[in-house]
């Protein structure tokens, strides 16, 4: 057969076009029909694409962390307020001084590969977390423990913590730096879920398989499909689980959604259950929407913004107290709240959150959290008496978070319109950008700041943050009183402890290392047919008692 | 003809090279610590955020750490990870499918819809039928693509539901029809001028109207002599399309939730993920390479003038 010149090269076209056509067609169709529940419906909520492996002591971010929080199960659970029940743990006893912790397992808790949960099975995983070698970033979280160094890596790159110690398969003991009577409220964190020996390789390092596929112990299981990669996580009740979180619904599958605005709109046409956010876009209206049902509720966290006490004018003494305080009554909290956040924030009256027991906004001296334009220039006024301000006022944020550009414009504008000076907002394109320079100490400016709580304890709002030489302690604040008072909380219990966190709040009101801006409110949307939705302490649904 | 391809497959790799040479040290010009964007909030200790930043070799001279990444893509190393140690190619992989039949899919109502209104347009110049398209393409372009997309998904999606209002994980084509649409609007406007220009000039071309003194009928003389002249030009803005069409679809993937390639690309620059930004946008020069050489064969198919020896 002849073929024309021009019909082959049309062939050649054709040819290629088509295998482009052939290559984008591939994939996409797997079976989505998982069972697992019998009747019960699966319920889809938001989630992003997780960053991590789904290790307990790898996972930082919230796209791995509410999967993981579903996947297992750790010595204790948390109710929808805050407080804790045993869950693994039989029993979780201090010595007199709280300084040494001893936790008995129940016995017969099960792995879903069928492994015992052993009391090898947490101090193996907390271990592996501690040591710097395995590069997990949840190292921090074991820092209260002896053995540790400041930011919870082991002293001196040891291998294992020396202040882990299994006595026998089903307790161990766990000794401490300081005295600290709530330890336990710690222990519902995922950075504490035990990991099955079948997770870690010949050589004691955690797989990359168990990272895409983890074994747990939780409500849940991952479903057949588990985690495909930027799409969904899907799970499926784990019929062995007999806790506190039993699953009420036939699954839970956390689709991945680019941005949390097209996720409002998938919950708007029904097919998505849950949201458990609200985007900037649809805050003034997600309240009078009928297509959703709407949630809005003070939340756990906490917005500041940091003057670092090594900035000109802004030392810990007379005059950067002064110049802290005016900046402070400068700022409209109440108008920016409205204005900007539509009331999805809350104005600040303590350095903590309302969501937590022995909250109260009766703090000593935090009248200088309100609007008070008088005052405010008459103490900058005398701050300048004695060191003259000169330069610009700048406020550091950064910009890919949604709303930090608008309340940082409004609140430079309120400093400079109350205090005539120079104030000016100061964009930082990433977080990381951010970070990095506030890492290093390189930032020479003020810069946002926020704390969202690990475990429900107003002390975790404080020590981590102003205490000396803290972890994220990033303006390097440091007062030997406020110290001590931390320290002295730490071991109390009841109103002695509240009493004496209100006294370390005192001091922060007075020295305000960093300045209290707002709380930022729970807010969510579900499908109408939704039920069994609270939130609990940590702004996210108890995914377990969900429903439709 | 088979040398031309090869030879253009062959020029293909110093582009690739080039490509990812320049990119790779543009996102590297982006400051900040990615390891500082995974720790968050929480402290982390120095030896773990350089243990960290030497398992991706953050700390090697920038040229060593594109070698680096060549290795891996050449060899089509499985185990090449992002920053969030999650494999490259399988991520690409999965978004790979759903971008090119979206692409695809808006390519093919650009070219249908904006070829048949331009033509008809084209052939009676000036009147009312091409004013009206004047009219409604110049709107059409002035709307930015993410007004038409929030409108048309509230309207389509949430109000009436006759469309799925996001794209689901387990798509179908019925899914992908709204933002194809969305997406393909602007070049609809403008495919239709182009050919509507085009074919208005080729009316008055001196070969057109040698067809027409020989005593041609009408419809032979515009479907041979007209409208396949008049392609070339159309051909060329549509098959360079298809690659901006993958990759200018962040905003159109981004309201519709679809998991494609640009929506990567956006995270991994947002995140500092450098192998996956140079992987993916390498995909996406690759893409253009191939377009743009199937482009030039179509050509010798409309245009006998051309001859690739």
């Amino acid at each position: 057969m002849r073929l024309s010149r021009r019909t082959r090269l049309a062939g050649v076209a054709l040819i290629a076009a088509g295998s482009l056509t052939l290559a984008a067609c591939g994939g996409g169709s797997d079976d989505k029909s998982e069972g697992g529940g019998g009747s019960k419906s699966v319920i889809t909520v938001y989630g992003t694409n997780p960053q991590n492996p789904l290790i307990p002591t790898a996972t930082n971010e919230v796209g791995g962390g509410d999967p993981l929080d579903n996947l297992f199960s750790g010595l204790v659970a948390y109710n929808t307020d805050g407080s804790v029940d045993n869950d693994v743990a039989e029993s979780i006893k201090p010595n007199e001084d709280s300084t040494v912790w001893t936790v008995k397992l129940k016995s017969g808790k099960k792995f879903t590969d069928g492994s015992p949960v052993t009391a090898e099975s947490f101090v193996k995983a907390w271990n592996y977390g501690a040591n710097p070698a395995n590069k997990q970033l949840n190292n921090y979280f074991f820092y209260p423990i002896k053995g540790t160094d400041d930011v919870g890596n082991t002293v001196g790159g040891a291998k294992t913590v020396s202040g882990l110690k299994v006595i026998d398969d089903t307790s161990f003991s766990i000794t401490l730096k300081a005295s600290e009577s709530d330890f336990p409220l710690r222990l519902g964190y995922s950075a504490y879920f035990p990991v099955p020996d079948s997770a870690y390789d010949s050589a004691g390092k955690i797989t990359k398989e168990y990272g895409n596929k983890p074994i747990g112990n939780g409500p849940y299981m991952l479903s057949k499909t588990g985690w495909e990669k930027n799409k969904q996580i899907s799970l499926v009740p784990n019929p062995d689980y007999d806790g506190p979180h039993k699953a009420k619904n036939g699954g839970l599958t956390f689709k991945f959604f680019n941005s949390v605005d097209s996720a409002y709109t998938a919950v708007q046409s029904g097919t998505l259950d849950v949201l458990d956010q609200v985007p900037p876009s649809a805050l003034t209206t997600f309240e009078s929407d009928s297509a959703v049902k709407a949630y809005n509720e003070p939340g756990s966290s906490f917005s500041s913004f940091t003057i670092p006490e090594r900035l000109a004018h802004f030392g810990n003494d007379e005059e950067g107290r002064l110049r802290r305080a005016a900046i402070s009554e400068a700022i409209n909290r109440p108008e920016i709240t409205e204005k900007v956040f539509n009331n999805a924030r809350t104005p600040a009256s303590d350095f903590t959150s309302p969501v937590l027991d022995g909250w109260t906004d009766k703090v000593a001296g935090n009248e200088v959290l309100k609007f008070n334009a008088e005052d405010a220039k008459a103490k900058w006024a005398q701050a300048d008496k004695i060191s003259k301000w000169s330069g610009k006022f700048q406020l550091a944020y950064n910009n890919d978070g949604a709303g930090n550009k608008e309340f940082s414009e409004a609140m430079a504008n309120q400093i400079k319109n109350t205090l005539g000076i120079d104030a000016e907002p100061k964009a930082y394109p990433t977080f990381d950008e951010l970070r990095t320079v506030v890492t290093d100490r390189s930032i020479k400016t003020p810069f946002r700041t926020g704390w969202q709580a690990d475990y429900p304890s107003m002390l975790n709002y404080l020590g981590p943050i102003y205490a000396t030489g803290a972890g994220s302690n990033d303006g390097d604040y440091s007062n030997k009183e406020f110290d001590q008072l931390i320290q002295q909380a730490s071991a109390a219990t009841g109103d002695d402890r509240y009493k004496l966190i209100g006294e370390a709040q005192a001091i922060l009101m007075k020295d305000l290392p960093a300045i209290p801006l707002w709380y930022q409110n729970a807010t969510a949307v579900t499908g109408k047919d939704l039920k069994g939705f609270v939130f609990n302490w940590k702004q996210k649904p108890d995914y377990y008692a969900l429903s439709k | 003809m088979w040398w031309y391809v090869a030879k253009r497959l062959l020029q293909a790799i110093p582009v690739f090279l080039g490509a990812t040479l320049i990119i790779f040290f543009l996102t590297k010009l982006r400051p900040g610590d990615p390891i500082l964007g995974l720790t968050g909030n929480k402290p982390v200790s120095p030896e773990v955020r350089q243990a960290l930043r030497d398992q991706f070799h953050l700390n090697d001279f920038v040229g060593l750490q594109w070698l680096y990444f060549l290795k891996d893509v050449v060899t089509f190393n499985p185990n090449f990870v992002g920053l969030d140690g999650q494999p490259v190619f399988e991520k690409i992989g999965n978004a790979l499918p759903v971008t090119g039949t979206l692409a695809l899919l808006a390519l093919a109502m650009d070219a249908v819809i904006g070829i048949v209104v331009g033509t008809i347009a084209g052939l009676r110049r000036n009147g009312w039928f091409d004013s009206v398209t004047l009219v409604i393409s110049l709107i059409l372009l002035s709307i930015p693509i993410f007004v038409v997309g929030f409108v048309l998904q509230f309207l389509f999606g949430v109000k009436w539901g006759v469309f799925a209002a996001t794209v689901p994980v387990d798509w179908k084509i019925t899914d992908l029809l709204l933002p194809a649409f969305v997406l393909a609007i602007a070049n609809i406007a403008t495919t239709t001028r182009l050919t509507r220009t085009s074919v208005a000039n080729n009316m008055t071309a001196d070969h057109v109207r040698t067809a027409r003194a020989k005593g041609l009928a009408g419809p032979v003389v515009i479907r041979n002599h007209v409208l396949r002249n008049s392609l070339v030009p159309v051909v060329t803005y549509i098959g360079i399309n298809l690659g901006s069409l993958m990759a200018g679809a962040i905003i159109t993937e981004g309201i519709f939730n679809v998991q494609g390639i640009g929506n990567l690309a956006f995270g991994a620059v947002s995140r500092g993920d450098t192998p996956l930004t140079v992987a993916v946008v390498s995909v996406m020069v690759m893409l253009y390479v191939f377009m743009s050489l199937i482009v030039d064969l179509l050509y010798a198919v409309l245009d006998p003038r051309i001859r690739y020896a």
